[in-house]
């Protein structure tokens, strides 16, 4: 079964464009523009990766880490989610570190290689969570 | 043998028994007792109790004590010994009667035993000097200690080679002189490690320092002084251990107003601080001191007054003196401002321009083979360039101070980027000789940018109002590579300026435009400084008008390096 991603992010060109390249790699990409939303669909499906913007119009992406804690446990929150954010200020990538997630700040130089390391980065989770 | 002290005080003769030991104490340097079998010595008091006292041993020698406030304390220690006159209250009952000399001794008595509750009080009274140099004035006033004659501080400022000293004397004016720094530290080290309370004369050892006998003395080290206190009878009279003990309990209690008194020397040092930083904001601020009640407070509609906490102080604002800021303020301003509106900018445009690049990335691989690809290609271009304009302009417009590496190339570049929409038309061209294209300038460049910013902006305000038709307008950038660095030039072909205003072009508020602010060079002036170089106007007269932006040889990183 394909691997399943759940795009959020509010940025419709961004995260269309994400979906498609995902798409185009075999994933099942979800996207959605909306945080509450997002919140909705990791408590009640299952993703085996979430990229997730910082800046939404409803909430932050720091608010979406803090709600899926209901579901996922403190330590597999860097497994399972990626941040992106515009906004690379010192205190954001600070509170975004202390996740231990992989931060992407936007605009990516190159496309092509940062969808690259996401997969990347999820196979490297398929093994890390093989026992 | 025992006879009552009202004897003595009415010049009868009285013998006394001591032992030598207790002579010994009473005069340590004088005495030089072989023992002589017995338990006590007699010593005669044979003459006068006045200023002095003479007593003698058996062996015939004889010893002087000087000073009333001496002779006290010298005959009530024996009293305490109770080897001789026993009857301790009825003498002092008799010194309180006895005439008003005797009311010191009183004082002693105070000072020993009863004085240690009032301690907090002396140091309020303390706190009342205004200086440092008041507090030997005041102390010889306290009643502990009445039967001390000598009180000398000496104080030592930090990074002064002399010291002070405020030497008091009961029996004489107050002495102000210095002593050497060197001096002054081997006698505050002296007494700092000393393991004992007190000490003698011969411990002092500048000649300079005139002090008798037996002392008391105290060190502290404050905020910016180093101070010692010293109290003294003048006499050989080794202190008592309570009155040692109390000196320093003493000591310790007065520290803390020492301080304070310290502080309040330094009030007008903070106060002409304030003033200095106060006048780097650019503003004209009369402080006004409201302690000072001679000092008018005249206050017109435009100014302002600002209470501070400090009640003391007001801070005055004229708003006249608007005119007398430095460009800095300005600039400052107007940077601050431009940069938080290019910030916001960037951060709402620069989402949805990525989204189109990416999208449009993608749209790429997919129609690569259609007729449509050069015109997607176009479009991430277009986003492209927007998103580098952005960054440019929120570099540009940054207060950060940071030093960054670009060849003169793409300072140009940079420059007639943000610029571009204004130089529409115009014909503006810039020339850098081959071999200079590879020079890299290290130094502020959004700075450096400002200030080309800002030349060649006026270069076009002046060309728009000087030609109606701009293609005849040119404005042209060159470099050119001097002995003492860089020079960038700026060169239009307006109508020139004026020979009356060329004179004070760089002055602030000086305009050649009638919607000028006349703050335009001036800034630039003052920034091309902070980057070490200079700006200055080359030549000027109808059709052609340089400007030559100079920066420092230091600045330059050849391709070599």
């Amino acid at each position: 079964m394909n691997k399943k991603i759940l795009i959020i992010e509010d940025e419709i060109l961004i995260g269309q464009s994400l979906k498609i390249l995902f798409e185009n790699k075999g994933f099942h990409a979800i996207l959605t523009q909306n945080g509450v939303d997002g919140i909705n669909k990791i408590l009640n499906d299952d993703f085996d990766l979430i990229i997730c913007d910082l800046m939404l119009n409803d909430i932050s992406g720091f608010d979406i880490l803090e709600d899926s804690l209901k579901k996922y446990r403190r330590e597999d929150i860097p497994r399972r989610f990626i941040i992106m954010s515009a906004y690379s200020s010192a205190q954001i990538s600070e509170r975004a570190r202390r996740y231990n997630c992989l931060f992407l700040s936007k605009p990516f130089d190159n496309i092509n290689a940062t969808v690259d390391s996401i997969i990347e980065r999820m196979d490297f989770n398929k093994q890390y969570t093989q026992p | 043998m025992h006879k009552s002290f009202f004897e003595l005080y009415t010049r009868q003769p009285l013998r006394i028994f001591y032992s030598d030991e207790e002579l010994k104490q009473y005069f340590p340097r004088q005495l030089n007792f072989k023992k002589s079998g017995r338990e006590n010595a007699d010593l005669v008091l044979d003459k006068e109790i006045g200023e002095t006292l003479t007593v003698s041993n058996p062996q015939g020698e004889t010893f002087t004590i000087h000073g009333y406030n001496n002779l006290i304390p010298f005959l009530m220690n024996i009293q305490n010994s109770q080897k001789t006159l026993s009857e301790l209250d009825e003498l002092k009952d008799k010194i309180k009667k006895s005439q008003k000399n005797f009311s010191k001794s009183k004082a002693n008595l105070t000072f020993l035993k009863e004085n240690r509750d009032n301690l907090q009080n002396i140091v309020i009274s303390l706190i009342q000097s205004e200086n440092l140099q008041d507090i030997p004035a005041r102390l010889m006033k306290l009643n502990v200690f009445n039967h001390y004659s000598s009180f000398l501080l000496l104080s030592l400022q930090k990074g002064i080679s002399n010291a002070h000293v405020y030497d008091h004397n009961k029996r004489r004016r107050l002495k102000s002189y210095f002593i050497k720094s060197s001096d002054f530290n081997s006698i505050f080290n002296s007494i700092k490690k000393s393991k004992t309370d007190y000490f003698y004369e011969h411990k002092i050892i500048t000649p300079n320092l005139k002090l008798v006998g037996s002392y008391l003395a105290n060190t502290f080290t404050l905020n910016t002084h180093q101070v010692i206190l010293i109290i003294s009878r003048d006499d050989f009279i080794t202190p008592e251990e309570n009155e040692v003990t109390t000196f320093k309990e003493f000591c310790n209690h007065i520290e803390k107003a020492l301080n304070y008194i310290e502080s309040k020397n330094t009030t007008q040092n903070t106060f002409l601080t304030l003033m200095d930083s106060l006048k780097k904001t650019g503003y004209q601020i009369e402080i006004i001191d409201t302690n000072k009640k001679d000092v008018p407070l005249n206050l017109q509609d435009s100014h302002k007054v600002f209470l501070t906490k400090n009640k003391n102080f007001k801070l005055h604002y004229d708003s006249e003196g608007y005119r007398d800021k430095p460009v800095d303020v300005f600039h400052y301003q107007r940077i601050k401002l431009m940069g938080e509106l290019f910030n916001i900018l960037k951060h709402e445009l620069s989402n949805p321009l990525f989204g189109i690049k990416m999208a449009l990335d993608i749209l790429l691989i997919k129609y690569s083979k259609s007729s449509f690809y050069e015109l997607f290609k176009q479009i991430i271009e277009s986003a492209n360039r927007s998103l580098e304009i952005l960054n440019n302009m929120t570099d540009t417009f940054s207060l950060q101070q940071k030093i960054s590496v670009l060849s003169i190339e793409k300072i140009i570049d940079r420059t007639y980027t943000i610029l571009k929409s204004e130089l529409r038309q115009v014909n503006f061209t810039a020339t850098i000789p081959e071999d200079l294209k590879s020079i890299k300038i290290q130094t502020n460049i959004s700075v450096l940018i400002q200030i080309l910013f800002n030349l060649t902006i006026n270069a076009i305000q002046e060309l728009k109002s000087a030609y109606q038709d701009l293609k005849l307008a040119k404005i042209q950038l060159s470099v050119e590579k001097s002995l003492d660095g860089i020079k960038i030039f700026v060169e239009d072909n307006g109508r020139g300026i004026p020979a009356t205003i060329a004179e004070s072009l760089f002055t602030p508020f000086v305009s050649s435009k009638p919607q000028g602010n006349g703050l335009g060079l001036a800034i630039s002036k003052g920034l091309a400084q902070k980057l070490g170089g200079n700006l200055e106007l080359t030549f000027s007269q109808n059709g052609q008008t340089i400007f030559c932006l100079t920066l420092p040889k230091e600045t330059i990183i050849t391709a070599d390096e």
